[in-house]
């Protein structure tokens, strides 16, 4: 971070001599940290089991529509997360909402139909504080 | 009133309508807990609740979001009794603590250790 010599300036006034230029912040410790980019093995979903019962409670009858069966629960479930994991690790992700509790996402994720044709659909999740990715409703919408 | 059930708004507010939430409007609880008084509601197409309804690559076109609204608990009514049980509740709980309140029974927010939150019931901020 380089600073111009006039905030430097306006800093040695307010402060007086003693002020510590911190990276972006006087007096602050902040400094950059490189984070190695996630791959879709490291990211955990949190995916409470009310709501896999309620997806196929409230919207079995649209999954049928998408060439799945009844007994094609477990093979839903994986090609679902699979699709959310892979969303994203790539950032194809809009943030709804951030407040002290986390922050809100859709995922925009390419799932594949049990009839082999892909939709786009949306999943939508909570990034808590300690970095999990909790689930709020595992098939939002088309998009 | 508990996770997973449904629920209808009693009320108009600004901040729900800032969400295209109204009166009258049915959705499902999906929040585990009861954060400053509220529950999470998730309201989907309509036309998921249709009887006979068939989704079609033409329908989905104009299929609604799901919309997601934070409801104060006296603004909501429940329409429909959900599935969850305690084992369903207690997975939802962030850190799965049972310590955190999650339902509402008789006017009293209550935890899953059957503690109360408040002193008079359906004065949520008692």
């Amino acid at each position: 971070m380089n600073y111009s010599l006039e905030f430097i300036q306006s800093l040695l006034k307010k402060f007086g001599l003693n002020a510590i230029l911190g990276l972006y912040h006087p007096y602050c410790h902040c400094k950059e940290l490189s984070i190695s980019k996630p791959n879709e093995n490291q990211i955990q979903l949190v995916v409470p089991p009310g709501k896999i019962d309620w997806l196929f409670k409230d919207k079995m009858k649209w999954l049928i529509s998408m060439g799945y069966t009844e007994n094609d629960k477990d093979l839903i479930l994986t090609n679902l997360y699979q699709s959310c994991k892979r969303a994203y690790c790539q950032g194809n992700y809009v943030i709804k909402e951030h407040n002290r509790y986390g922050v809100k996402i859709t995922l925009n994720i390419d799932f594949v139909g049990g009839n082999g044709k892909i939709y786009k659909l949306k999943s939508s999740y909570t990034i808590s504080p300690n970095g999990n990715l909790k689930n709020n409703t595992l098939i939002g919408s088309d998009q | 009133m508990q996770v997973y059930d449904k629920v209808k708004v009693l009320k108009d507010r600004d901040e729900y309508k800032k969400y295209d939430v109204y009166k009258g409007m049915i959705g499902t609880i999906i929040s585990g807990e009861i954060r400053d008084n509220c529950f999470d509601i998730c309201f989907i197409d309509p036309r998921f609740y249709v009887e006979n309804f068939v989704w079609t690559d033409e329908n989905m076109k104009t299929m609604q979001e799901d919309n997601f609204c934070t409801i104060k608990i006296e603004d909501l009514e429940v329409v429909e009794k959900g599935f969850a049980d305690e084992y369903i509740i207690l997975k939802e709980l962030p850190k799965k603590n049972p310590k955190w309140w999650c339902k509402v029974e008789e006017g009293y927010i209550l935890n899953l250790l059957g503690e109360k939150k408040n002193k008079i019931p359906y004065d949520y901020n008692s």
